[in-house]
C-alpha cells in the first residue's frame, strides 16, 4: 500500500513537471524586426520587371541585376550599395528568427492546398501562428482564397514551393495585419495573375508575380530574382478593415419611414428613436462596442400607428453585433384612422453611392462621394435630405432642373460630398422624402479601404412594385428589382432576398454567363405576393469580392385600402306581420258582417 | 247572447293563436339552430402569410357567446363589390371575414353577423348590443382548439365612416371584433343608421 502511494506520488509529480512543460510549450508566433529590410517592397539580386511595375516602398538589387523595364518606385533604389547589403543582413537574420519559431501546426505530409486544407481547422481560415508543411511538401492557394483572422503573427513556413493559382486572394480580417504575415519557402514562390496577397515573402529561391496582382507586403530576396508583371505592390502596413474601423466596434442606423393613408399627419420626427434606451436620429450611423448582443430598437409609441421592422432587425426590433457590422433597422409606422376618400399614392425613389477613389492604397487621403438620386415612382417628391456619417456638408450639384425643391418624375438628382480619410470605412447615407403624406427612403453604402489596394465591391438595388396601390382587400402585387455593380470588381454570390415577398426569382442580366455581376451588367428579378393590407417591405442585395461583402437596401410601400364596415343589417318588417293584420283585419270584418246580419 | 260570447272568444283565442304562432315558431328554431353542432362548410382558401414566424391557428368553426345565448357555425367571406366586408347569407350563422387574421392569431379578426332579418326571424347578432366589457367570446377551430376573447369595448359608427382601427392593430396582440348594424332602417338606402363594432382581445392566461 505505501509502496502504491509512493508510485502515485511520483507518478503525479511527472504528471505535473510534464503538463508545465506542455504549458511551456504552447508558443505565440511572434513578428521579427526586419531591421534595414523593413523600408523595402522588393530586395533582389536580379529584379525582372515583364512591364510595368509599380513598387509602393525600397528597391534593391546588385547592378548586373537591374531591371531593364524600370519600375515605378515610389521609395528609395538601391543598386547594390551598402544599404542594400545591409537589408540582405537585416533580411537573414529576420529569416532565422522566423525559422526558430516552433511549429504550432504541421501540416500531413502532402502537398497542401491552404484554400481546402481542413486539417488545421475551419477550412480556408487561418489565426495567428506558425503553419508547417513536413519536408519538401509545397504549399498553395487555391481559388477559394485564404483568410488570416485575429491580431497576431502569422507564419508560414513552407518546407518546398509556394504558389498561387490566377485570382487567389489573401484576406485580412479581424485586426490581422500585412506586417505581421510571413511567407518562408525553401523553393521558389510563385503567385499567379490577378492575385490579392498579403505579407512578407522571404525567399532566395526566387519570387515571380503573376500579371495584374496587388501585393500588400515586402518581395525579399537578397540572393534571388524577384520577377514582376503589371504589378503593385506596397510595404505600407494594412490593418484589416476590421480592426482599421475598431475591432471591438459596430454601428447600428435606425432609418424611419412613415405612411399616412387614413388620416394621419405625424412625420419621422414626431417618432422618438431609441437604441437600448439611448436616443438616435432617423438615418444617422451610430457606433457601439462589439460583439454585444440583444440590441434593442425602439421609439415613443403612438397609439394611432402601427409599427413594423425590416432591414437587420427581427420582428422584435432586435439585432446582434459583432466587429465591423453595419446594421440598419427599418421602423415602418402606419397610421390607424378613417380611410382617406382617395388612396394616396406612395412615392418611390432611388438613390446611389459612389466613392472615388474606391481604395487609397499609400494610406490616408481624400475621397469624394457622388450620392445620385432617382424618382422612380409616379409621383414627384418632396421635402426632401440626405443624412450622411463622416462626410458633410452634402452639396446638391444638379438635377433639379426647373427649381421647385421636388424631385420630378424626369429628375436626376447629383449629390457630392468630399472627405479626408485617416482608415478603411463604410459610409452610409440615408434620402428620405415625402409625397402623400407618406415617406420615402433609400440607403448607400460605400466603402473605401485605405491602406492597401484592395479594391471593395459595390452593389444597387432597385425595386419598383406594380401597382402602387390597391383597392380594400388587397391583391397581387409584382416587384421588379434591378440589381447593378457600380463599382470596379466584378460580384461572386450575389443574393436577394424580400422579407415580404417570396421567392425573389433572377429573371436575366448575366450576359457572359460568369455568374458573377460584372460592373457592365444588369440583373433582374421578379417576385409576387398577394398584399391585403398596406405594406412596405424590404429587399437586401448582397455581393462578394476581394473578401469583402457589398450590401444595399431597397424600401417600398403598398397601399392598400380599408374595408368598409359590413352592411349587415335587413329590415325587420315581415310579411307575417303584414298578413295578419290583414287577416285580422278581415277577420273583424267578417266577425262585424256577420254579428249585423244576426241582429 | 251566450253564444255570441263564445264565438267572440273562440274567434279572439283563434287569433291570438294566428298572431303568436310564427313568432313561437321563430323562437324554438333560433333555439336549436343555435344550440346544434352543424357541419361547416368550408371554402379554403390559400392566403399568404407576412408573419411566417407566427404558428398558424386552425380554421375557425364555431361561435360561441353564452351571455346572448350565441353557439354558432361560421362561414367564411370576403369582401362585396362596394369593398365592404360581406356578411353572412343567413340569419343563423355569423361569419369570419377570411382576409383578416384567424382568430387568435396576431392582429384583428373579423366577425360579421346579421342584425334583423326579413318576416321576423331573428338574426345571429340581434343582441350584440348586450355584451358589456368583460364578457366572454369562444372561438372554436377546426382542430377542435377554443380560444376565449373578452369583451373590451363597443363603438359605433356611420354606415361609410369605416375605420382602420376595426382591422388594424398596433399592439403586436391577438384581437377578435364583431361587426354587425344597429340604429334606424333607412328604407331608400336599405341599411341602418350605425354600425356596431364589438371589440374583443384574446385572453391571456
Amino acid at each position: 500500500m505505501k509502496i502504491f502511494s509512493k508510485l502515485s506520488i511520483i507518478g503525479m509529480a511527472f504528471a505535473f513537471i510534464f503538463g508545465l512543460a506542455g504549458l511551456n510549450g504552447v508558443f505565440a508566433a511572434t513578428t521579427p524586426s526586419l531591421g534595414t529590410a523593413d523600408t523595402f517592397g522588393v530586395l533582389s539580386s536580379t529584379f525582372t520587371v515583364v512591364t510595368s511595375t509599380t513598387v509602393n516602398g525600397d528597391v534593391g538589387y546588385t547592378v548586373a541585376g537591374a531591371p531593364t523595364t524600370a519600375p515605378t518606385v515610389n521609395g528609395t533604389i538601391y543598386p547594390e550599395d551598402a544599404t542594400w547589403t545591409s537589408a540582405g543582413l537585416a533580411q537573414g537574420t529576420a529569416l532565422t528568427n522566423l525559422n526558430n519559431q516552433p511549429c504550432t501546426y504541421t501540416f500531413p505530409d502532402t502537398a497542401i492546398n491552404l484554400s481546402t486544407d481542413t486539417t488545421h481547422g475551419t477550412v480556408g481560415v487561418y489565426a495567428p501562428g506558425v503553419y508547417c508543411t513536413q519536408a519538401t511538401r509545397a504549399a498553395s492557394i487555391g481559388t477559394a482564397g485564404i483568410t488570416l483572422t485575429g491580431s497576431g503573427t502569422f507564419i508560414f513556413r513552407i518546407n518546398g514551393a509556394f504558389t498561387s493559382v490566377d485570382g487567389a486572394v489573401v484576406t485580412l480580417a479581424n485586426g490581422a495585419s500585412s506586417c505581421d504575415v510571413f511567407w518562408t519557402p525553401t523553393a521558389a514562390t510563385t503567385l499567379g495573375a490577378n492575385n490579392t496577397f498579403v505579407g512578407t515573402v522571404i525567399d532566395d529561391a526566387g519570387i515571380t508575380v503573376g500579371a495584374n496582382t496587388a501585393w500588400t507586403g515586402r518581395a525579399l530576396a537578397y540572393g534571388g530574382t524577384v520577377t514582376t508583371n503589371t504589378d503593385t505592390i506596397t510595404r505600407a502596413c494594412s490593418v484589416s478593415t476590421v480592426a482599421s474601423s475598431g475591432s471591438s466596434r459596430a454601428t447600428i442606423n435606425v432609418v424611419k419611414t412613415v405612411i399616412n393613408d387614413n388620416g394621419g399627419t405625424k412625420k419621422v420626427v414626431d417618432f422618438p428613436l431609441f437604441v437600448n434606451g439611448s436616443a438616435v436620429i432617423s438615418g444617422e450611423t451610430n457606433t457601439f462596442i462589439a460583439p454585444a448582443s440583444a440590441f434593442t430598437i425602439t421609439e415613443t409609441n403612438n397609439a394611432n400607428y402601427t409599427r413594423a421592422f425590416s432591414g437587420d432587425c427581427d420582428i422584435n426590433g432586435q439585432l446582434n453585433l459583432i466587429p465591423g457590422d453595419n446594421r440598419f433597422c427599418i421602423v415602418t409606422n402606419n397610421d390607424i384612422g378613417a380611410p382617406l376618400p382617395v388612396l394616396p399614392v406612395p412615392p418611390l425613389m432611388d438613390l446611389v453611392k459612389t466613392a472615388n477613389p474606391l481604395s487609397l492604397p499609400a494610406g490616408p487621403g481624400s475621397v469624394t462621394y457622388t450620392y445620385t438620386l432617382r424618382n422612380i415612382g409616379t409621383v414627384p417628391v418632396t421635402d426632401i435630405t440626405i443624412v450622411g456619417d463622416t462626410c458633410s456638408p452634402i452639396v446638391l450639384v444638379s438635377g433639379d432642373t426647373n427649381n421647385d425643391k421636388k424631385l420630378d418624375l424626369n429628375e436626376t438628382w447629383v449629390h457630392t460630398c468630399q472627405t479626408n480619410l485617416t482608415e478603411t470605412h463604410t459610409n452610409t447615407a440615408v434620402a428620405t422624402g415625402w409625397a402623400n403624406g407618406i415617406s420615402t427612403v433609400d440607403i448607400a453604402t460605400a466603402t473605401v479601404v485605405v491602406g492597401t489596394p484592395i479594391v471593395p465591391p459595390l452593389i444597387h438595388i432597385t425595386k419598383v412594385p406594380t401597382p402602387f396601390t390597391l383597392p380594400a382587400g388587397g391583391g397581387m402585387v409584382t416587384y421588379v428589382k434591378t440589381v447593378t455593380n457600380p463599382g470596379t470588381v466584378a460580384l461572386s454570390n450575389v443574393r436577394v432576398t424580400d422579407n415580404q415577398c417570396s421567392p425573389v426569382s433572377y429573371i436575366t442580366g448575366d450576359a457572359n454567363g460568369d455568374s458573377k455581376l460584372d460592373p457592365s451588367e444588369t440583373w433582374m428579378y421578379t417576385c409576387r405576393v398577394n398584399l391585403i393590407q398596406t405594406t412596405t417591405n424590404t429587399a437586401v442585395a448582397t455581393g462578394e469580392a476581394n473578401g469583402m461583402t457589398a450590401r444595399d437596401f431597397a424600401i417600398a410601400s403598398i397601399v392598400v385600402g380599408v374595408p368598409g364596415l359590413s352592411n349587415a343589417g335587413i329590415e325587420s318588417t315581415s310579411w307575417w306581420i303584414i298578413a295578419l293584420i290583414a287577416i285580422v283585419g278581415i277577420s273583424f270584418s267578417f266577425y262585424i258582417v256577420r254579428r249585423k246580419q244576426l241582429i | 247572447m251566450q253564444r255570441n260570447l263564445l264565438k267572440q272568444i273562440s274567434l279572439t283565442i283563434i287569433l291570438s293563436g294566428f298572431a303568436f304562432s310564427p313568432a313561437a315558431l321563430s323562437y324554438f328554431y333560433q333555439k336549436n339552430t343555435f344550440q346544434q353542432s352543424k357541419p361547416a362548410f368550408f371554402v379554403k382558401k390559400a392566403l399568404v402569410s407576412f408573419q411566417l414566424e407566427q404558428p398558424r391557428q386552425g380554421l375557425p368553426v364555431r361561435l360561441k357567446i353564452p351571455k346572448i345565448s350565441i353557439d354558432t357555425t361560421l362561414e367564411y367571406v370576403g369582401l362585396t363589390p362596394e369593398g365592404n366586408v360581406d356578411v353572412p347569407a343567413g340569419p343563423f350563422n355569423a361569419a369570419w371575414y377570411e382576409l383578416s387574421p384567424r382568430p387568435g392569431e396576431k392582429g384583428n379578426a373579423i366577425i360579421t353577423g346579421h342584425f334583423g332579418w326579413k318576416n321576423g326571424i331573428p338574426a345571429i347578432f340581434d343582441y350584440l348590443y348586450k355584451l358589456r366589457k368583460g364578457d366572454k367570446i369562444y372561438i372554436e377551430d377546426e382542430t377542435g382548439t377554443t380560444t376565449t376573447f373578452i369583451v373590451r369595448e363597443s363603438r359605433r359608427y356611420a354606415p361609410s365612416a369605416g375605420s382602420s382601427d376595426v382591422f388594424v392593430s398596433n399592439d403586436e396582440r391577438a384581437h377578435l371584433n364583431l361587426i354587425t348594424c344597429e340604429g334606424i332602417w333607412n328604407k331608400t338606402e336599405k341599411s341602418y343608421s350605425k354600425r356596431l363594432v364589438v371589440f374583443a382581445d384574446k385572453e391571456i392566461k
